[in-house]
């Protein structure tokens, strides 16, 4: 008799976090969050600056303490065991913090005794570390003669250097051009293939698309909305969507309201839009590809206005819910 | 209006990761000894590299002030026993050395690692934690400036300013006092909103120190209020130690070399203190 399949047991929770909070004063930088990153799963925190992106990461190796509530890493409280959780993590930060006083080899091997690495050890990772980052042979060069892209992947060899399971990214490729961003994602694919966890942050939403399992998005310090990129876009973008720029009009100045025509238009056909900035966004989350094809016709936009028909994106994701959110907070 | 799903944020069925650690093991310690030598160990490698640029002049600026006031003005100085003012100076020079070496690295360079080269922030992003950051600071003030007035000691022994043995012991009095000099200098540095108001700490800290630890007068002569207010001159301490390991005048290590220990000691652990609590301040939010 055949037996039942069990379903494959979740992965464990590396990092559980309840009620989060970060409160300096007034300023509610991150304002109570739950969240939970599943081992071996690449994690995105989503947000514009100063959403609590950055403050929650470095929550989470214990660099800023929390305000309230629960936060366990590796099964660790961070208040109570920081130096035990850090000895597994490795930390990519926002700045590039490489040691300038050292040659690219000098500041591997030092940042070894951190983790109270032998000699030995010490060399054998930092070789490897410089292998999968394609900078062996700039093991002798200054700090100040690598490019902007060499120097973000030496940071990015650096937190390898004790052996991370979890692997924690502050806005790995922000000004890096468009080739030395692909050469990051490729390494940060071979870090998950190696089996560890990736956490985030970024707000190029191309990159979480490619990237991440499941995203979160902050604003305001809170979690707006969280899951996996693919669901998030069908359900809240559609498969289609509908872009018209309307900024670049003559006549029109930048707070006009969506012409009565345009808006009716789309009342009638009951979808969701977003009017920011002189830019329209019709979404067709849930409906199929020619039904969305047709109601975009019937939607008329003034003929100088830029009108695009394209893939729905989590950048459409993001729009969508910070342009509720901004609608909110008018009428509030 | 649309709500927006968080749910998927949460794994609540996930276990927790096991911790691979009893759960009522105690906290992790605030000062981990083997990783403040790490972070010392870093600022040493940077010396050993560099040590040419750094020793420099520190050891011809001694030198300079030995010629043109041990040997220039001395020459018209009277007063000072048998080996004359430059016997008389020489001492607090190398003390004073040594006091600069580490007055200026833990103010100007731990800033500049602290604010510019967010060296501490890489450091504290792996097991090693803010305190052992700022122990290791320390340690690496007093090492310098014991380096640096050791090379200047060899030299004034060579021309015979010192009149005991017990002179081989300057690098250690130096190495206290420039430990006590560094938990000031952190403690400025953690306190200076900005580099160029660490100028404040030059004029009003490192500068009076020099001029009133005594090095060029005989502390006693000054007359009261001014002899007793001489012993809260944090490098007058120092000066005096050195004086009584030279054999300057005939001085020796005796029981008022132990209450200048002491008080160098004192002020070195309240210094410690305030360095790590203002850099937890400036830092830990």
């Amino acid at each position: 008799m055949p037996s039942t399949p069990t379903p494959a047991p979740l992965a464990d929770a590396v990092i559980r976090a309840r009620g989060l909070a970060k409160h300096y004063g007034d300023r509610h930088a991150v304002d109570g969050i739950d969240f939970d990153v599943l081992r071996g799963e690449c994690f995105g925190f989503l947000g514009p600056n100063g959403a609590g992106k950055s403050t929650a990461m470095r929550m989470l190796y214990g660099f800023t303490p929390r305000t309230s509530g629960e936060l366990a890493v590796l099964g660790m409280d961070v208040a109570r065991h920081p130096r035990r959780i850090k000895a597994r993590l490795g930390v990519v930060p926002q700045e590039n913090n490489l040691d300038p006083d050292n040659t690219v080899w000098q500041n591997l091997l030092i940042y070894a005794r951190y983790f109270g690495l032998s000699r030995a050890q010490a060399r054998a990772r930092a070789g490897e570390a410089l292998e999968l980052f394609a900078l062996d042979d700039r093991r002798e060069s200054e700090i100040h003669e690598l490019s902007g892209g060499m120097k973000r992947r030496l940071v990015m060899a650096r937190a390898l250097i004790g052996d991370p399971e979890l692997v924690l990214l502050d806005e790995p490729t922000t000004g890096l051009d468009p080739q030395a961003r692909r050469v990051v994602w490729r390494t940060l694919r071979e870090l998950r293939r190696q089996g560890r966890t990736l956490v985030l942050t970024t707000h190029y939403l191309e990159e979480a698309e490619r990237l991440c399992d499941r995203v979160v998005l902050l604003d305001h310090g809170r979690i707006v909305l969280a899951g996996r990129p693919p669901e998030l876009i069908d359900r809240h973008a559609g498969e289609l969507v509908l872009e018209a720029d309307l900024s670049d009009i003559p006549g029109r100045s930048h707070g006009d309201p969506l012409p009565p025509v345009t808006a009716a238009a789309i009342a009638s056909s009951e979808l969701d839009h977003a009017w920011v900035d002189g830019t329209l966004t019709v979404y067709g989350a849930g409906m199929q590809r020619w039904k969305l094809e047709q109601l975009f016709e019937r939607i008329p936009v003034p003929e100088a206005a830029t009108r695009t028909v394209r893939r729905g994106t989590l950048e459409d994701v993001f729009l969508r819910t910070t342009g509720h959110a901004l609608v909110e907070g008018a009428q509030a | 209006m649309t709500t927006f799903d968080t749910t998927l944020a949460t794994m609540p069925d996930a276990p927790l990761a096991s911790a691979e650690i009893d759960p009522s093991t105690p906290p992790d310690s605030r000062i981990d000894l083997r990783l403040t030598r790490a972070v010392w160990h870093r600022n040493r490698d940077v010396f050993v590299r560099l040590w040419k640029w750094l020793l420099f002049p520190n050891v011809v600026d001694t030198c300079l002030s030995m010629l043109a006031l041990g040997f220039g003005l001395g020459a018209s100085v009277s007063g000072f026993g048998g080996d004359g003012y430059a016997a008389w100076i020489a001492p607090g020079l190398v003390v004073c050395s040594a006091l600069f070496s580490a007055g200026f690295e833990c103010s100007y360079g731990t800033y500049y690692r602290m604010d510019k080269q967010r060296t501490f922030d890489a450091m504290i992003a792996t097991p090693v934690q803010l305190d052992d950051v700022v122990l290791g600071e320390l340690f690496y003030g007093a090492f310098r400036g014991a380096v640096s007035a050791s090379v200047i000691a060899a030299i004034f022994g060579a021309f015979g300013l010192f009149d005991s043995w017990w002179a081989l012991l300057l690098p250690a009095v130096c190495f206290v006092s420039a430990f006590m000099m560094s938990t000031l200098a952190v403690t400025a540095a953690s306190i200076s909103p900005m580099l160029e108001t660490l100028g404040y700490w030059v004029s009003f800290g490192i500068f009076p120190m020099y001029w009133l630890s005594g090095t060029f007068y005989r502390p006693g002569d000054f007359g009261e209020p001014l002899d007793t207010l001489q012993l809260l001159s944090p490098a007058y301490h120092g000066v005096a130690l050195a004086r009584d390991a030279a054999g300057t005048e005939g001085a020796t290590l005796d029981g008022s070399s132990l209450a200048h220990l002491a008080v160098l000691v004192g002020i070195a652990i309240v210094g410690t203190w305030s360095s790590i609590t203002m850099m937890r301040r400036r830092l830990v939010r």
